[in-house]
């Protein structure tokens, strides 16, 4: 990571634009400012997503997770090793800490010179970042608990402790990493990564799995020591500017994506994986006009990491509930709520494209065009709606029912997406 | 004989009340290449546009090969190809799954592609990045991508928006060196340029426009005998032009 070259802009040099009196930025109002902005868009763009029916998938998969709650618990095997599943899936909500900073370009010329009074910015856009993220491991916690509660807790642990240590850790990490951001040195910030991972997962696997007691006092000290050691090897660093600002472009452009794959975002720029296992899926494709914009939505679907992961995200956690489920009726709700919701995400590959120039330039007929999303979506949904159905087959151990749903599921995609 | 395109008092703009060009007409030939100038915000993008058939006409008739976009909208579009000002891309698409993709809209076979994309590649000194993604191209290498896009499918008409910008010299000539390929085999070129040295040493034909209306168009020898300056490069020509327009007190 290169440091941005000190310019020679400074407070007298920088002329009238930064001058003192009324073109002078006020900085301790410019991260209120900012974050306020952003979450004005944000809250539109929510009411989009809620309007789009996800708001109601939601509302219905908690009704169905609550109502099945018995069933969910006893579906979970024995052999199961649920204190480990905990550390994992805590360690991973700890140790993640996106960091926006809402850097802009602009930023690195007229805020650099005053990088001294920045302190108070990014507290405050720290205190932003560490807010949401404990609202979503909290909301988290509430959601485990009582899986918790009933099959991993220890007779001697609190039930407390169990809130309070995830959240402190996330704490610890979200500190440890902003400071390690301003190492430069890309191989010891990558070491200081893979420490801070081993001590999260340690310490939750230690809490989960009931370790001896007096272990917290090596893992304090250990905790303890690494904050002091990191903030004395950080302290007269400079800010990351341009790894803040490649940051705040990534989360900008994930939360855009995000968004996109509901609803139409002007200027999105999709994040892309290249998943060059999945290449012959198009290579399948006969090299003709019929086949281009087929081949376009095919390869920038696959390629895409919100479309594509939300469909493999929803599919995967649709085949588990309807696994764990032992109810029927509770099986064939979520095997509809699944393929609806995927089929209202998938929408969002048309208003993606339509406002492409070479989209639009294309010599294709205006018909292929609508016809090739249709063409995407049916296959799509119909590779979904067999796999849910396979879960089903393993759960309900009934080939007709399974065979029944499945066929009313396809007939129905079918039908919807034809024209 | 008839021209490859051919505007005729073309009146338009983005919005229904403020038309942004006025009366423009000009045409391009089957073997020239034809040089579109004027400063920036003269109208040369918005002309650009309506041709493409991005943007509709109020007044006045655009044809390419005798047809207008509204008679048949993808056989329109299949005669021209466009190297855009800014390039345009898939975030998602490889090089190489650009020009794949290009070949297959534009209905080429599987052999033709085949046959063109390597001299391409190998011009534009591009064939050891094709499997790379233009995100990480700098901006030479996209417009290069974008030109690549163009030549691919050799269609009767090319329109050029400002080629030359951000290509290194290698490119420059690679691109002019093409063209000029192109229109040797019966082909026509647009193209919308600041770089008035190279449009006086590559074009046929000049079209000025100036404030959304056409200046003065014809050879290098027309505008030298129009404007009374025998002998003047394209360059002095055109700044004594706008020089005079800009004196004129304003209505």
């Amino acid at each position: 990571m290169s440091r941005l070259p000190k310019r020679d802009l400074n407070h007298t040099e920088a002329g009238p634009l930064l001058s003192p009196g009324e073109m002078q930025v006020d900085l301790s109002l410019l991260a209120g400012q900012r974050i306020n902005q952003f979450m004005g868009e944000a809250i539109r763009y929510w009411q989009y997503i809620g309007q789009s029916g996800l708001a109601l998938s939601v509302i219905i998969l908690f009704l169905l997770g609550l109502i099945y709650y018995d069933q969910l618990l006893a579906g979970i095997p024995n052999w199961w090793p649920l204190g480990i599943t905990y550390a994992i899936i805590f360690t991973w909500l700890c140790f993640r800490t996106p960091q926006r900073h809402f850097i802009e370009e602009a930023d690195l010329i007229f805020l650099t010179p005053r990088e001294r009074e920045m302190t108070n910015y990014f507290n405050k856009t720290c205190l932003y970042n560490l807010t949401l993220q404990m609202a979503g491991l909290v909301v988290v916690l509430i959601l485990l608990y009582p899986v918790y509660r009933d099959l991993v807790q220890g007779v001697s642990q609190p039930g407390w402790a169990y809130f309070l240590l995830p959240i402190v850790l996330k704490g610890w990490n979200y500190y440890t990493h902003w400071s390690t951001l301003k190492m430069v040195e890309g191989n010891i910030r990558y070491t200081y990564h893979l420490l801070r991972l081993g001590y999260t997962f340690g310490l939750l696997l230690w809490w989960f799995e009931k370790g001896p007691w007096w272990f917290i006092i090596g893992f304090g000290l250990a905790g303890i020591a690494f904050l002091m050691f990191d903030w004395y090897l950080t302290r007269d660093r400079h800010y990351p500017w341009l790894a803040l600002l490649e940051l705040e472009k990534k989360q900008r452009s994930r939360f855009y994506s995000f968004c996109q794959a509901f609803v139409d975002v002007p200027h999105s720029q999709p994040q892309v994986k290249r998943r060059a296992w999945l290449a012959p899926l198009v290579s399948r494709l006969p090299f003709k006009q019929e086949a281009a914009i087929r081949y376009l939505y095919l390869k920038t679907w696959l390629r895409s990491r919100d479309h594509f992961g939300l469909f493999v995200r929803l599919t995967v956690l649709g085949s588990l509930g309807i696994y764990l489920l032992k109810d029927v009726w509770g099986q064939g709700l979520l095997y509809v709520l699944i393929l609806f919701t995927t089929g209202i995400q998938l929408r969002g590959i048309k208003s993606e494209h339509q406002h492409h120039l070479w989209f639009q330039l294309f010599p294709v007929q205006d018909r292929l065009r609508k016809q090739s999303v249709q063409w995407l979506v049916r296959r799509l949904l119909t590779l979904q709606a067999v796999l849910l159905a396979a879960a089903l087959w393993v759960s309900a151990d009934s080939f007709p029912l399974t065979f029944l749903i499945c066929l009313v599921a396809l007939v129905a995609i079918h039908l919807v997406y034809s024209r | 004989m008839q021209p490859l395109l051919k505007l005729d008092n073309v009146t338009g703009g983005y919005t229904r009340s403020k038309a942004v060009i006025k009366d423009i007409s000009f045409e391009v030939h089957a073997g020239e290449i034809v040089a579109l100038i004027g400063l920036n915000g003269a109208g040369k993008s918005t002309t650009i546009k309506h041709i493409l058939g991005l943007l509709t006409p109020r007044q006045g008739k655009i044809t390419i090969e005798g047809l207008q976009f509204a008679d048949n909208p993808e056989r329109y579009r299949s005669l021209y190809s466009y190297i855009p000002e800014t390039p345009v891309y898939y975030e998602e698409l490889t090089l190489w799954e650009h020009l794949e993709l290009m070949a297959m809209a534009y209905g080429l076979k599987r052999s033709q592609f085949e046959e063109r994309v390597q001299p391409l590649l190998e011009e534009f000194r591009m064939d050891k990045r094709k499997n790379h993604f233009p995100t990480q191209f700098s901006k030479g290498m996209k417009q290069k991508l974008m030109i690549m896009m163009a030549f691919l499918v050799q269609p009767r008409l090319y329109i050029v928006d400002e080629p030359l910008l951000g290509l290194d010299p290698l490119g420059i000539r690679s691109l002019l060196r093409w063209l000029k390929n192109c229109t040797a085999q019966g082909a026509g070129v647009l193209m919308s340029t600041h770089i008035l040295s190279t449009a006086e040493a590559y074009c046929d034909r000049f079209v000025v426009i100036h404030e959304g209306r056409i200046k003065v168009q014809g050879t290098l020898a027309e505008l030298q005998q129009l404007s009374g300056r025998p002998g003047a490069s394209l360059d002095e020509i055109y700044l004594a032009l706008i020089e005079e327009e800009e004196d004129v007190p304003p209505t």
